[in-house]
């Protein structure tokens, strides 16, 4: 084990308390303490024991490292300017966490969106960023030319602005945002396989996230929300409601140009295809249909008992990265079992949810 | 020289109709062009880590075979990101 002990006042201060400097100390102190912390590989050291003691997949490591030191539940977010170019990295950085708006919608969406991201994962599930380390949510706004899409590509987000016609900047949709994020959550926490049916899972747990954050930013239940994905991202020649329906999947859009909304919304119409990686965000759609069903049938807020239970499971470790539609609802249902009772109407409810899409696991 | 190009995938899961160019049926400056960055057409593949990724399909046909590969963003080399824009300009759709 080395040690990195040159200055004798970094070795003596215990990293604990470099932490609550780092946290609370004013802007020299705070810098201080982080290149401390960053400096010394005692904590690196202890994160990665705690990790494992937590049992969780590893440490966080590298830049990740200093701002996790900053302190759990501090908010970091970062903004990046990609200038039309097709690049993720290389950009000038327009906003930090201590800055305030730009004037610069996309940049201030994405500010904006991973905030009410953040404090939802931190104040329902008690999850610290996405990797619950306190990772910084990195964000990249303008990303390509007229790109009609936003994507996590395991380190950040990219958001495009869209074409303006059928689709205009992917910033717009709160429920975009928090489903980007989410799939940093899913990743880190279950990696389900992008493909299939566990693919279809990891896109049916984004859409989830997503409407979890967009309704408790509103203040809905869930019989009063219109469980539409994408619903802001139309630009006037877009023909529908939005880009997906968790309530009605399949009748979000029939589109000239996109054609019409292929997602199924129940076990016996199954797509199974090549494309999408395997239908992945046409599958979803009878998934997300369960979680609507718990979801108002329980009555009350989504991201209360039906957020708690998928969110459970998510974090089993019977989950597995190829995971089937069975095998997940399953463990929604033992995760409902365990957290609310064997006999609950909470577990009644979950094992009816899926029921009435045709999927059964006994 | 036949090529054809696809997009497909992201957060909206877009099936969009393969483009297809005959490159005899270009004038000979933009045959030639499309015609070069398709015999350096890398050799692509899936992604690492990521979701909501853009895929890019692109299929080249010519005597001496034929050859394909899948691009994801942002993994995409700027000589497909130019053939996939030039192919675009040049193309009909194809449904």
């Amino acid at each position: 084990m080395q040690s990195s002990c040159r200055n004798p006042i970094f070795c003596v201060v215990p990293p604990y308390v470099l932490s609550q400097v780092a946290r609370r100390g004013t802007e020299k102190q705070r810098e201080w303490a982080l290149r401390t912390l960053n400096a010394d590989t005692t904590i690196r050291h202890a994160r990665a024991v705690n990790a494992k003691a937590r049992g969780r997949k590893g440490a966080v490591e590298g830049p990740d490292a200093l701002a996790a030191a900053a302190g759990p539940g501090i908010r970091n977010r970062i903004i990046w300017n990609a200038e039309n170019k097709w690049e993720v990295s290389g950009l000038k950085r327009v906003r930090d966490e201590d800055d305030g708006p730009t004037g610069d919608a996309a940049v201030d969406e994405a500010f904006d969106g991973f905030g009410v991201t953040w404090d939802f994962w931190q104040d329902v599930f008690n999850r610290d960023s996405i990797d619950d380390e306190n990772m910084p949510l990195r964000g990249v706004v303008h990303f390509g030319k007229d790109y009609p899409n936003a994507f996590w590509d395991g380190r950040r987000m990219a958001f495009g602005d869209g074409d303006d016609e059928i689709f205009l900047r992917f910033t717009k949709s709160l429920d975009v945002i928090g489903h980007e994020l989410g799939h940093g959550v899913i990743e880190d926490e279950a990696g389900l396989e992008y493909w299939g049916q566990s693919g279809a899972l990891n896109e049916h747990f984004a859409d989830v996230a997503g409407i979890m954050v967009k309704q408790r930013k509103l203040g809905q239940n869930a019989d009063q929300a219109d469980w539409l994905i994408g619903a802001e991202l139309r630009g006037d020649e877009f023909d529908g409601d939005a880009l997906r329906s968790m309530k009605a999947p399949g009748t979000a859009y029939d589109d000239a140009v996109l054609g019409k909304d292929p997602q199924p919304d129940h076990w016996r119409d199954y797509v199974r295809t090549f494309e999408d990686n395997g239908g992945v965000h046409i599958n979803s759609g009878i998934a997300n249909k369960a979680f609507y069903l718990l979801a108002t049938n329980l009555g009350g807020k989504s991201w209360q008992a039906p957020g708690r239970i998928w969110y459970d499971a998510l974090r089993s470790p019977q989950l597995t990265t190829t995971a089937t539609f069975r095998q997940f609802a399953r463990l929604t249902h033992r995760a409902a079992r365990q957290r609310f009772g064997v006999g609950s109407d909470q577990a009644k409810a979950v094992r009816e949810a899926w029921a009435d899409v045709g999927v059964r696991w006994e | 020289m036949r090529i054809e190009v696809r997009q497909q995938g992201g957060f909206a899961g877009l099936r969009r109709p393969a483009i297809v160019v005959e490159t005899e049926d270009l004038e000979p400056g933009a045959a030639r062009e499309l015609e070069a960055l398709a015999a350096r057409l890398p050799a692509g593949g899936p992604p690492a880590r990521g979701a909501d990724l853009m895929r890019y399909d692109v299929l080249v046909d010519d005597p001496s075979g034929r050859r394909t590969a899948s691009f994801f963003e942002p993994d995409v080399p700027e000589t497909v990101r130019e053939l996939l824009r030039l192919a675009r300009d040049a193309g009909r759709r194809h449904a």
